[in-house]
């Protein structure tokens, strides 16, 4: 691989690797086997990308690069439990295409909107996104009842969501 | 039951879902586009939560890229890409009985019947000229001993030139098109045109070429000839080696066994024998240990993906040291925590703990040039000084950059001094990152000036804080908080598309 081209990818897929492997780890539940997956996609993308079109997004086409590793990590563990069928892996990859432009966006929004959360909802996200804890886990934690927790869940994303796309339609996205 | 789109995706995330949920929610998935984006809209959603508020280190982009630029290069030599199918197909069939029987069988006919003659090792030198052999094709997370350290990659090769490979991965490619793949730590001895010695580590050898028919790889006690193959080698640190044979046929000679003659076997694909290093006796085993052909396919498979069996070794190297009576200005994406006046200092000697801060980065990734701390004492010549650069996850840090850098003139309190790290260091968005400072060596006595790094009163740098990791002034990979934060300068710029330079190279 040249080296322009070798800088060119670099700088594209620091970028690119948060929606790729966001994707991986839908489709791949098991985490070392989604590491290898992000792994191997890489390496597919440094001997595809003469064959990318540099007029289209990148992060689309990696995406498109993961779809294929995915199928290829389901012959590899064949006697895996999939989460989705090849049809709904299909479908999804098209739908982490089509939002991939407006990925970077939420993620950067997503730090500002986190401080405008509010102190309890801050809490039960760190507790449930941040440390893995199940539902019934951080009830117990904030000594709340596991209904409420969700509730508290549901309406603490909620408020993010409104947020994130409140600050998106500000940036014009 | 949970139904609406954003619950199942957070139950999905938490693998709290059920299988009747899992139902609904690949059900409302196969319906139209809106609802794959609303659900893909989630799932980056619950994806950025968890990356943004968990302590995990997320795999380093800039490492995976160049790793997987590196291993690309490697899988696409043409001989060595279609090396793994075979060797997989081999580990994954069961050796059967009739065809060791019948190999062994064939093996002592010919044997008996001398049909082959195997051509012996020829020096290529010539006398007083070192003649050109063979050359390194391709490395991968390669570290060379230090006489021979430094990218060696296209470096020819000479009869009688060692490699010490330390760790990482080496493909020597002969004239005659025979191909070694090295892993180390592994010392290996070039030997003739057509040749090696394997002193220490592994390797795996194709030979696949009529130039190179008869390529031998000498260990201790015995030499393995190739008959047109693939085969593996292993030279452990007392001398006992084993080989065994991925495809095609070898054979081993002994050492002379004192009278006369020479203990010859051949071996088939997925036959292997074990060499004992003084008496040089070969026994072969009933069939290859299939934990050691795993290694011997894993090194293979390595070639193909590169990652798996090599260690990511950390960038070293020299840094540079300069002292100067102001701060450097913050400018750019530059991070510092200079406040008007420090509220303390933290000592830094060769027997304690190193000194450090973390510090985050923001939304975009960025290029680390250089680290300044701020001096609280006078500090006579000489010293050294280890500079880390690091991820931090939680209180682990993982280090990602190492420079050693000399103080040659004498520092004075107050001074600013920088650490220049050329090449500078990559640093990835949202990332938490931490450097440190430890003295290594001091050419005077402590009571004659040590040096003083100067801290803030209080924690106020929001982005991270101080910390210790280590003894006797090397760190480790393990931190310990301190309330407080170092008075600090990072050189920092953004890290930008190069443009395009094809047309110079």
């Amino acid at each position: 691989m040249k080296s322009s081209d070798a800088k060119a990818l670099a700088v594209l897929w620091v970028k690119a690797q948060p929606t790729v492997a966001s994707f991986i780890r839908v489709m791949v539940p098991d985490p070392e086997q989604a590491e290898d997956v992000l792994q191997e996609t890489a390496v597919d993308c440094v001997t595809k990308f003469h064959t990318y079109d540099r007029s289209r997004p990148f992060d689309a086409w990696a995406v498109g690069v993961a779809r294929y590793q995915v199928l290829e990590s389901r012959r590899k563990y064949a006697r895996e439990k999939h989460v989705f069928d090849d049809d709904l892996v299909d479908r999804i990859a098209s739908g982490y295409q089509r939002q991939s432009e407006r990925a970077e966006s939420l993620r950067m929004a997503l730090q500002g909107c986190l401080r405008e959360a509010s102190e309890q909802g801050r809490r039960a996200l760190e507790l449930f996104y941040g440390s893995r804890r199940k539902t019934a886990q951080v009830a117990v934690e904030m000594n709340m009842t596991g209904d409420a927790v969700r509730q508290l869940l549901s309406r603490t994303r909620h408020a993010l969501r409104r947020c994130i796309e409140s600050r998106m339609a500000a940036q014009g996205e | 039951m949970t139904t609406t789109l954003p619950e199942l995706t957070t139950a999905l995330f938490s693998g709290e879902i059920t299988s009747e949920e899992m139902d609904t929610l690949r059900s409302q998935l196969r319906g139209d586009d809106s609802t794959v984006d609303e659900f893909v809209w989630e799932c980056l959603l619950a994806d950025g939560l968890q990356q943004v508020l968990s302590d995990r280190t997320a795999l380093d982009p800039a490492a995976l890229v160049e790793q997987a630029v590196e291993s690309a290069d490697l899988a696409a030599l043409p001989r060595v890409e279609r090396w793994l199918a075979p060797a997989w197909d081999l580990i994954k069939q069961p050796l059967s009985l009739a065809m060791i029987v019948s190999s062994l069988v064939i093996t002592t006919i010919l044997l008996s019947l001398e049909l082959w003659t195997l051509p012996e090792h020829q020096p290529a030198a010539v006398a007083g000229r070192p003649t050109f052999v063979a050359k390194i094709v391709a490395i991968s997370f390669a570290t060379f001993d230090a006489a021979s350290d430094g990218n060696l990659k296209n470096r020819d090769l000479f009869d009688d030139d060692q490699i010490v490979l330390n760790s990482g991965l080496a493909v020597i490619e002969y004239d005659t098109g025979a191909r070694v793949v090295l892993e180390g730590p592994a010392t290996y001895h070039i030997a003739g045109a057509n040749g090696g010695d394997l002193r220490l580590g592994k390797l795996v050898a194709r030979v696949d070429t009529a130039a190179a028919h008869g390529f031998a790889v000498a260990v201790p006690g015995a030499r393995v000839v190739d008959l047109g193959t693939e085969f593996g080698v292993e030279v452990a640190a007392d001398g006992q080696s084993d080989v065994a044979v991925l495809t095609g046929e070898v054979e081993l000679i002994g050492a002379n066994n004192g009278a006369g003659s020479k203990q010859r076997l051949r071996l088939s694909a997925n036959e292997a024998a074990m060499v004992t290093a003084g008496s040089g006796l070969i026994a072969k085993q009933s069939e290859a240990n299939p934990a050691w052909m795993g290694k011997m396919v894993v090194l293979q498979s390595t070639l193909e993906t590169g990652t798996k069996a090599s260690t990511y070794t950390a960038q070293t190297g020299e840094g540079r040291l300069a002292a100067h009576a102001a701060p450097p200005e913050v400018v750019g994406a530059g991070i510092a925590n200079l406040p008007s006046r420090p509220g303390g200092e933290i000592k830094l000697w060769n027997d304690i703990p190193v000194v450090g801060q973390t510090f985050s980065i923001g939304d975009t990734p960025l290029i680390l040039n250089a680290v300044t701390v701020h001096c609280a004492t006078d500090v006579p010549p000489t010293k050294e000084y280890v500079l880390r650069v690091g991820h931090v996850s939680g209180d682990n840090f993982v280090v990602v950059a190492q420079r050693s850098a000399q103080q040659y003139d004498s520092i004075r309190a107050n001074d600013y001094l920088t650490f220049s790290l050329d090449p500078p260091v990559t640093l990835l968005a949202n990332g938490r990152y931490g450097f440190d400072v430890g003295m290594v060596a001091s050419s005077t006595e402590w009571r004659d000036g040590l040096p003083y790094l100067f801290r803030s009163a209080d924690s106020d740098y929001d982005g991270g804080s101080a910390y210790r990791s280590g003894d006797n002034g090397e760190g480790n990979s393990t931190i310990s908080f301190i309330h407080h934060d170092l008075i600090f300068h990072l050189d920092l710029s953004a890290l930008e598309v190069p443009a395009d330079d094809a047309a110079s190279e």
